[in-house]
């Protein structure tokens, strides 16, 4: 069993397997041995913690993530698993803190889930709209623009 | 400003008598008023604060003073003791001085005086609730005075404290979301942002329940107050959730844009300049060239008309972009041969890294001499042989073997596990040595095998067009998971002479489909090699099938051959006028739980012969006999299209009234009985069809329907009635016969079918669970 803290200082208490699904936490544990002391972990809140708990305890028997090389697999966006998509079913400020808290803890799988989600979210969407989901400003000019979206105007079906 | 007007009226109402602190209820109430003060002096001004003082001053002091002296003392009271207490206008002056600061934003010294004036409660040691609130107030003051200041996490301590003080308030859990908000923290804000909602409900149930104790103008001013904290909660709620996805760090913008294909990431670069030059500056975004998709008719005219330009273009583009290292590469090579020459000079410049090549309207050979000895870590490989330039089987013959030699040679084939070759012809010495060029091979696509005699390795999946004799595809079975084939000259796949090391059911041929044009092709073009050979279909553990023949006798070996099949979906467009009865040659799969069937062809033969061996019903009469007896027990699932309407009343009637009548108690005897059609094919055909219509009108598939009698020429009525003599007749007959299963249809789908009337698929609707119908 391993102990960790949140940012709200609440505590958990999970089985060993299940929290080395985050590879931070692993190479913690390998590092101070086995310890009765809680593993803090300042960044994570204790409702986002929950929920990656929730992941990780689904996919504790998954088989490690194949390296990088799996990248051509990797790209595929709409290969969501079945629990994986309902997992993240979630609003928009939980997706952001779980993919961060994943990113944080170095769990994968379930950064891959997020970033996919929010992939999804974006295919289709103009470049205003995007904008307004990322929050940044549009600083070229409508002539810049123009000219960019001729220069990539190929890649676009008409 | 009207709340504070109106407030500023009611001052002296309740600014009196002291009462015992018991009753939660008003309390509360109050407090919601005093953070709607709060916030109309913070927000606002400092004016009407005075007036809002006077509320919260008393808001602990409210007891549970019976309703009638309540009213009374509201009523009258409030005129009779105008002056309040020391202490209470203490209070009211600590707090419009607060509100004042904070109003005109001296967030240091608001901090301060409450500060001070916490310390002085903490010294006083009264714990009474006048004093929790009072510090409630202070602490949720203070808490707003340290955000503003920029003092986050102090600011969050402040509310936390406040809640923990006055656990009821809803005011100090806005304060908490407002400062986790302003610290990043999303989530905790929006649930601190529940909590406050909660607690507010909680207080405005309260209060209503409380009415009677309340003042009017109270009341008034409580669900006021109310009012404007729940506009607070609202407005803090959308100014977090317009602030998304700003706060992720580029690093996992660019993880998540990796997600995107390349027509989706060009299109974001006119986000921003910085976002632009980001993205532009990320190599992994750009190592993967996909200009298969992006192919319109459009582009293509003018790919051709500017000799490839496009293609070339976007290639350096992205060799560039991706620092020479692209992963995988599909594209078209269009115009000139110099174009194509160009093109294949650029994959080849930047072959070393690439994982997945696809080159279409290349020439094999070329690709074969020239880019793949350069391609070091190649998985899979997909060459499409321009249709200009098509391959002889000779030419294949003549310099295949010695081609794929020299391009699959040496390192390249190792880590190959993908081999698509279209339009290209292998000789068959080539093909027997991809096992050994290639150990990690698992999937093969070729066209035009020139009779491989001996393939060996374990395919998972294998895709053979116009393949010669493949007769030694038996000793590869074991792993094979998926076989298609097409226009195969010579029947490809005997198992008679199998490897005996398996048992025939251990076969691993899962699904097998049989491609369109395969079999006519075979049969019609050279149903004299058919004979010749001696060809089975032979699959003893196949389960799944989508089949179409164009002669009964090879769809009879099919079936005798394999007669495990769960799932068949057959194509009848094929029939010729005067086949008969397909349906009693799939009676023989007794193990058959899915059926789709299609007919697009007029059927020249008699509708009501077609389903009676499929049903499962007892069989009796000579023209059955010969009928296997009980046919396709499992049957639960049915799609039909195109059939015509005698067909589908025939089949809709006897299904779901069997289920019906089963449904409704009768043994399958006798549901049999009333559920099926006249003995003589011919006179059932029409006494079908007519049914069919008149299932409209009258009320088919209930016994009970002899008021509303349809044409008396059709007797549908007949057909559903129990005609005692005939069931006798069937006991009579299939004395021998054994019980059979009840055929549960649970699926079943139409389209294109003529003959299901509203009414019917109403019915049909009720009855079968899973049920479609498109005319």
């Amino acid at each position: 069993m391993v102990s960790l803290t949140t940012s709200d200082n609440e505590q958990f208490t999970v089985d060993k397997d299940v929290a080395e699904r985050s590879v931070l936490i692993k190479q913690m544990l390998e590092d101070i041995g086995d310890t009765d002391q809680p593993i803090p972990l300042p960044n994570v809140s204790s409702n986002v913690l929950k929920k990656v708990l929730e992941y990780c305890a689904h996919h504790r028997n998954d088989p490690p993530p194949p390296a990088d090389d799996a990248e051509e697999s990797r790209r595929r966006t709409t290969d969501i698993s079945e629990w994986d998509s309902k997992f993240i079913q979630v609003d928009q400020e939980m997706l952001f803190e779980i993919i961060l808290a994943a990113n944080y803890l170095d769990i994968k799988p379930l950064l891959d889930v997020g970033c996919k989600t929010v992939a999804n979210m974006i295919k289709g969407k103009t470049p205003e709209e995007i904008r307004k989901v990322f929050n940044i400003q549009n600083d070229f000019s409508p002539e810049e623009e123009a000219q960019i979206r001729k220069e990539n105007e190929w890649a676009e079906d008409r | 400003m009207t709340a504070a007007g109106t407030k500023r009226t009611t001052p002296p109402i309740d600014v009196h008598q002291p009462r015992p602190p018991a009753h939660r209820s008003d309390a509360d109430d109050d407090v919601v008023g005093s953070q709607g003060g709060d916030s109309s002096s913070t927000t606002s001004h400092g004016s009407g604060s005075g007036t809002d003082d006077d509320d919260d001053d008393d808001e602990p002091s409210h007891g549970p003073t019976p309703s009638s002296s309540r009213r009374r003392i509201d009523g009258k009271a409030p005129r009779l003791s105008p002056s309040p207490s020391p202490a209470a206008q203490h209070r009211r002056t600590l707090r419009r001085d607060v509100r004042r600061l904070l109003a005109i934003g001296d967030h240091a010294q608001a901090a301060e005086v409450c500060t001070r004036h916490l310390a002085q409660l903490r010294r006083q040691q009264q714990p009474n609730t006048r004093a929790a609130t009072d510090s409630a107030f202070l602490l949720v003051s203070r808490s707003m005075a340290r955000e503003r200041a920029g003092c986050l996490d102090d600011s969050l301590k402040d509310a936390k404290a406040a809640i923990r003080i006055d656990p009821d308030n809803p005011k100090p859990y806005l304060r908490a979301a407002s400062a986790l908000a302003a610290a990043g923290h999303v989530s905790n804000a929006r649930s601190c942002l529940a909590a406050a909602r909660s607690k507010l409900s909680l207080a405005s149930s309260q209060a209503e329940h409380a009415w009677t104790s309340t003042s009017p103008s109270a009341l008034v001013r409580g669900a006021k107050r109310r009012a404007h904290l729940e506009h607070r909660i609202a407005r803090l709620e959308a100014s977090i959730s317009s602030r998304p996805l700003a706060s992720l760090p580029l690093e996992l913008i660019l993880r998540i844009l990796s997600f995107l294909d390349v027509k989706q990431l060009l299109r974001t670069l006119t986000v921003s300049r910085q976002w632009r030059a980001e993205v532009l500056a990320y190599p992994p975004l750009w190592r993967h060239l996909d200009l298969t998709q992006l192919v319109s008719l459009h582009q293509m005219r003018q790919e051709l008309k500017s000799d490839g330009r496009r293609t070339r273009r976007a290639l350096e583009r992205f060799c560039h972009l991706s620092r020479n290292s692209l992963v995988s590469l599909r594209l078209s090579a269009v115009g000139s041969q110099d174009s194509v020459d160009t093109i294949l000079a650029l994959v080849r410049s930047n072959a070393a890294t690439l994982e997945h090549l696809q080159l279409d309207r290349c020439t094999a050979h070329q690709v074969l001499a020239s880019v793949v000895p350069a391609c070091q870590s190649l998985r899979s490989l997909e060459i499409q042989h321009p249709p200009s330039s098509r391959y002889s089987v000779q030419e294949a013959d003549a310099n295949g073997g010695s081609m794929v030699r020299a391009g699959l040679s040496s390192k390249v084939a190792e880590r190959l596990s993908t081999i698509r070759l279209e339009t290209f012809g292998v000789h068959r010495e080539a093909l027997a040595m991809y096992p050994q060029l290639a150990p990690m091979l698992s999937q093969l696509r070729v066209l035009k095998v020139c009779s491989p005699s001996r393939m060996c390795s374990p395919f998972a999946h294998l895709e053979l067009y116009d393949a010669f004799a493949f007769d030694a595809l038996a000793q590869a079975h074991a792993t094979i998971e998926e076989v298609r084939l097409s226009t195969c000259q010579q029947l490809p796949i005997r198992f008679e002479g199998a490897p005996p090391r398996n048992e025939p059911t251990s076969l691993v041929f899962e699904r097998l489909r049989v491609l369109e044009g395969w079999l006519p092709r075979v049969v019609r073009g050279r149903r004299e090699m058919r004979r010749e050979t001696g060809l089975h279909f032979s699959f003893p553990a196949l389960q799944e099938a989508e089949v179409g023949f164009e002669c009964d006798e090879d769809e009879e070996a099919f079936y005798r051959h394999s007669p495990r099949i769960e799932r068949l979906s057959h194509r009848c467009q094929l029939y010729p006028q005067g086949t008969r009865e397909p349906t009693r040659r799939i009676a023989m799969l007794e193990d058959l739980r899915a059926l789709s069937i299609a007919y697009r062809a007029q059927i020249g033969e008699d509708p009501a012969a077609i389903w009676p061996s499929l049903v499962p019903h007892r069989i009796r009469g000579e023209d059955d006999a010969a009928v296997v007896k009980v046919a396709c027990p499992k049957l639960t699932e049915l799609r039909i299209e195109y059939a015509d309407r005698d067909l589908t009343g025939t089949l809709l009637i006897r299904l779901v009234l069997l289920r019906l009548y089963l449904s409704k108690g009768l043994t399958f005897d006798e549901a049999v009985a009333r559920a099926r059609p006249e003995k003589a094919p011919g006179r059932a055909t029409t006494s079908f069809s007519r049914a069919g219509a008149a299932s409209s009108s009258s009320s088919p598939f209930s016994r009970a329907s002899g008021a509303s009698a349809p044409a008396a020429s059709a007797r549908p009525d007949k057909l559903f009635s129990t005609a005692a003599t005939k069931t006798t007749d069937d006991d009579d007959d299939d004395d021998g016969g054994g019980r059979v299963a009840c055929c549960a249809i649970v699926s079943l789908h139409l389209r294109g079918c003529d003959g299901v009337s509203d009414e019917a698929a109403e019915f049909l609707r009720k009855v079968v669970a899973d049920f479609s119908y498109s005319p």
